[in-house]
């Protein structure tokens, strides 16, 4: 088993490499691949960052290889991390990039990826997008290479983040706790209350406990709530309360926390690379497990799902092979409506992006 | 993991490399071999007569069976590993 990381020198890809080694994921014959750009910092840092990953891990560690071109790029799962991300303090002097311009340029650098697996792959790689707007840049994998095979990491990691903040409300813990997130990764996130479970809860037991802590009684509700609650906790983070924007946070419903908290994360300053790379890894390990497992994750539709087609955060099958079907789970009338309309949401930007 | 080594139906394929001439490096081919549940049919070593930058060099032949989709992985796969000159 080889594992490529695309965009390995980045925060997300160091955390990604560490971790896949710390899991001991490959045996010592195995491959990790760390893959850069042959312009740029990545050129020369990641002979020295495989020189680190050596001396940490070097009793078990793979064979690291370096690839600094497309073409180079050989492995069985291929971690899709390239690209930039929105950074409220990237340049104080300057405005952040918007997500159009983030898309852009993100775009730009998937496509030759995308071109070099689908003309040198062997037809058996799976891609793990992790770039965002992670809609648009599995679309351009899939519009090269095998969509079955092309899967987004979105929605995998806002169901995590569901699950967990729906466990911190109820006072469980996350593996106690069953739910999804589909839709858009951004603000069009779909959270299904109607799929959460939770371990030694009877199903009345569950609802009541929802009733109590979601932040609006229907779904279709939700994104003003977001909207309006979002506005609350920026405005306090911009006058320079940051604790205080967090302890505010830390009040909101478990819906609302799942969109704000990395959003409030990226503006403190600091980042969201290790929780990412903590699910990417996670998703790999289920991958790897030969089991098929039912997750929430972008990918490209042909109408298996409530016959929408395109890049949609929908309930899918994993298998090492990809993913191998839709999940049919049942979806509330409010959730269906705000899941058509992220769909169109999508749609909307596709269309400006590819433009 | 199945093993399609044994299948003669499938096309015998053959992969020449250039390797470095060191410990190590035998075991290192053969893993990627055997982690994809390919069984080498056979196997030749030559010793290159002149060594290229003070590094001896030696020519394997290996003989797999397998469709070309494995072989160009294999071959692929191959190409990466440092002790592998060469791979065709």
């Amino acid at each position: 088993m080889d594992i490529a990381i695309i965009g390995a020198n980045g925060s997300t890809g160091k955390h990604m490499a560490s971790r896949i080694l710390l899991e001991k994921l490959l045996l010592p014959t195995d491959r990790l691949q760390l893959v850069g750009r042959s312009t740029g910092a990545s050129a020369s840092a990641l002979y020295g960052f495989r020189q680190d990953l050596k001396d940490a891990f070097a009793e078990h560690c793979p064979i690291i290889d370096i690839a600094l071109r497309p073409e180079e790029i050989v492995a069985d799962i291929i971690l899709m991390t390239a690209g930039s991300t929105l950074h409220p303090h990237a340049h104080k002097d300057k405005p952040p990039p918007s997500r159009d311009e983030l898309a852009s340029y993100n775009r730009a650098i998937a496509i030759p990826y995308a071109e070099a697996i689908a003309k040198y792959g062997y037809g058996h790689e799976i891609v793990i997008v992790v770039t965002n707007p992670v809609e648009l840049i599995v679309q351009v994998f899939a519009d090269h290479y095998d969509r079955r095979r092309v899967i987004g990491m979105g929605a995998y990691q806002d169901s995590l983040r569901f699950r967990r903040e729906v466990a911190r409300s109820i006072n469980v813990s996350r593996e106690a706790v069953r739910a999804m997130v589909l839709g858009e990764h951004g603000d069009g996130i779909v959270p299904l209350w109607s799929s959460v479970t939770v371990q030694g809860f009877s199903e009345s037991e569950t609802a009541r406990a929802i009733r109590q802590v979601r932040s609006s009684t229907s779904s279709v509700q939700f994104p003003e709530t977001l909207q309006r609650l979002r506005d609350e906790i920026i405005q306090i983070a911009q006058s320079g309360h940051m604790n205080e924007a967090f302890q505010r946070f830390d009040t909101l419903p478990p819906d609302v926390r799942v969109m704000v908290g990395p959003f409030l994360t990226l503006f403190s300053g600091a980042k969201t690379d290790i929780a990412t790379a903590n699910a990417t890894v996670d998703l790999v390990k289920s991958i790897l497990s030969g089991k098929d497992t039912v997750i929430a994750a972008q990918v490209v539709l042909d109408g298996e799902f409530l016959s929408v087609s395109g890049p949609v955060g929908a309930p899918v099958v994993i298998s090492p092979k990809g993913w191998d079907g839709v999940y049919p789970i049942p979806l509330s009338d409010g959730e269906q409506q705000l899941f058509f309309k992220a769909v169109q949401s999508i749609q909307r930007k596709l269309l400006l992006w590819n433009a | 993991m199945e093993c399609i080594a044994n299948d003669e139906n499938l096309p015998l394929q053959t992969i020449v490399l250039t390797v470095e001439d060191e410990p190590g490096t035998l075991f290192l081919i053969s893993s990627v071999f055997s982690n994809r549940g390919i069984s080498m049919k056979s196997i030749q070593m030559h010793e290159d007569n002149l060594p290229m930058n003070s590094v001896h060099l030696s020519r394997l032949t290996i003989r797999f069976r397998g469709e070309d989709s494995r072989k160009k992985i294999i071959s692929r796969l191959l190409s990466r590993l440092d002790c592998v000159i060469e791979s065709r």
